[in-house]
């Protein structure tokens, strides 16, 4: 084990013919404005197979109150910033609370805790057996003078007195903690209503009822962040800092819904490519998709024949998967999910659809002697060569 | 500079230049952000390098530099060391290769793009020091730290 390990997995990652395309149209001060941002939460071919467990449990009596219920359209809200940007107002969230929301539970007695900076109730849960999603309204201590509109945090999770942190690809705890974000709610200047999503990891999940703890050792933004040259480091602008006697700590009994997880476990197939769909929840679709080895290969030989420092031309297929209307089902940014039998899942946003068409483009051009793969998402137009396309049924 | 001029610099550099913002970002999108702010800045800059390597080292300085300036902006919202890794861009062949490449990127973006510059580029202390506007016992610091801590994730077996 060394550095080169380092080094060949940077060997095969490179810039999309794509991003060649578009720097080569807007070198102009005419052409500046087109800069944009490119999709991240692309339904991927991740590495492994995933198997989801069969799911048995209580169900929880849904209802539709507290924190969600403001989230509820959280997708939908932008935020113009300083610099003329104007975005999400949480980039980084792509749940879609209002398919959500309907199944959060409140909780009977909101647990509260509160420290000289910030002030914090954990009021609601979504938890369908795997992924539990946290509700949280909010507001600082000591108002919101600098007129803040989104603020990070970072938490432990205790669940029935064991804590866990979170899993990522080979089991590498990447991040010691959990972390969810606050937004301000409209029209209010110092109410914020917040979420933390949080993937369980195997031996963290549970299917009956169990107390969740769940402490804020941070509350920080980044729309006042300021970077020290000295000591080349980016500073956040805390809120609350993560010492000891700050700690805001938050426990509630949380009952898993598996019901709210429909078994799909179907697979389609062609040309190599294969698509393979787990279950649906309303927060999310399990899923895997992969592609020939032999695209790596071709790959992998032209980085090694010479473009080292060059343009890549070798076909880079990435799959897009849309519902029965011809939408792009968004694919989730997270890492790959653990599952039961030791291997790792992806995930996109929820659908109700019927059958799913699986597209799967050339990530190098936009089109190519095939033709092209065509859609708009929240970026804007997206165009990439055709490779195949081929359907899923996912039955009633 | 012509079209044809402008091709040639970006196929010859911008894969050098996106997997060091890749390293530093973490995900695709914002290092394809940082590939096209660092072209655009070379294509407007009239600057006569003695050779390809003065021009790479020049991107390579553009680039960690708009890399900071993308952690230290209000868009880039999250804690440094929380943005998800984008694993759609990553083929590992062996075990040994995800394990470390999964340390790497857990260190500090400061500790990543000093390990990249070094173990990845080939670039002396002294050059990359340049390179990220720092000195040379800065770095030396920065590498052993971070030698440090890829030790203590990936135990005695990692090699440096």
């Amino acid at each position: 084990m060394n550095m080169n390990d380092y080094k060949n997995v940077t060997d095969r990652i490179y810039p999309s013919g794509k991003c060649r395309e578009e720097v080569m149209n807007m070198r102009s001060d005419n052409n500046r404005k087109k800069i944009k941002h490119r999709p991240m939460g692309k339904v991927i071919a991740a590495i492994s197979v995933a198997v989801v467990a069969a799911c048995g449990g209580t169900v929880a009596v849904a209802s539709r109150l507290g924190a969600f219920d403001k989230l509820s359209d959280k997708r939908n809200r932008t935020i113009t910033y300083d610099n003329g940007y104007t975005g999400p107002i949480d980039k980084f969230d792509r749940n879609e609370y209002d398919k959500i929301a309907p199944h959060a539970v409140k909780f009977e007695e909101v647990s509260h805790a509160e420290n000289d900076k910030f002030s914090v109730d954990l009021d609601s849960a979504y938890y369908d057996g795997l992924e539990m999603i946290l509700g949280f309204t909010g507001e600082m201590t000591n108002g919101n003078e600098e007129g803040l509109h989104q603020l990070g945090f970072t938490a432990t999770l205790e669940i029935n007195g064991e804590q866990y942190h979170p899993k990522s690809y080979d089991g590498q705890n990447l991040m010691t903690d959990w972390w969810g974000t606050f937004v301000i709610d409209e029209g209010e200047s110092n109410s914020f209503t917040g979420s933390m999503t949080c993937i369980l990891p195997c031996e963290a999940r549970f299917d009956d009822t169990a107390e969740v703890k769940v402490t804020l050792t941070s509350v920080w933004s980044n729309e006042i962040s300021t970077y020290d040259y000295d000591t080349d480091t980016p500073h956040s602008y805390y809120i609350m800092e993560g010492h000891d006697d700050g700690r805001l700590e938050l426990s509630e009994n949380v009952t898993a819904d598996t019901s709210l997880v429909r078994q799909i476990n179907k697979t389609a197939e062609k040309d190599g490519f294969y698509f393979t769909v787990y279950s649906i929840s309303p927060a999310m679709m399990l899923c895997r998709g992969g592609y020939p080895e032999s695209y790596d290969i071709a790959m992998r030989e032209e980085i090694k024949n010479g473009t080292e420092d060059g343009c890549c031309h070798a076909v880079h297929p990435l799959m897009f998967v849309f519902d029965e209307d011809g939408n792009l089902i968004e694919g989730l940014p997270i890492n790959p999910i653990d599952m039961p039998d030791g291997e790792w899942a992806s995930a996109s946003v929820s659908t109700d659809s019927k059958t799913l068409t699986i597209k799967v483009g050339d990530k190098n051009c936009q089109s190519n002697e095939n033709g092209s793969i065509e859609f708009d998402d929240r970026y804007g137009h997206q165009s990439f060569g055709y490779i195949t396309e081929f359907t899923l049924d996912l039955g009633e | 500079m012509n079209d044809t001029q402008m091709a040639l610099i970006y196929d010859k550099f911008s894969s050098a230049v996106y997997r060091a913002a890749f390293a530093y970002c973490k995900n695709s999108a914002d290092a394809e952000d940082i590939v096209q702010e660092t072209f655009i800045k070379r294509f407007r800059t009239d600057i006569d390098f003695p050779d390809d390597k003065a021009e790479k080292a020049w991107l390579m300085k553009v680039a960690a530099n708009k890399c900071r300036d993308m952690f230290r902006s209000a868009r880039y919202r999250y804690f440094y060391n929380s943005v998800p890794l984008d694993e759609a861009e990553l083929v590992y062949e062996t075990p040994e290769e995800s394990a470390v490449y999964h340390a790497v990127m857990e260190l500090p973006p400061k500790y990543r793009i000093v390990i990249h510059l070094y173990y990845y580029e080939g670039y002396t202390v002294t050059e990359t020091a340049k390179i990220i506007g720092k000195s040379e016992t800065a770095v030396q610091t920065q590498l052993y730290r971070a030698q440090k801590l890829l030790k203590k994730s990936l135990g005695e077996e990692m090699c440096l």
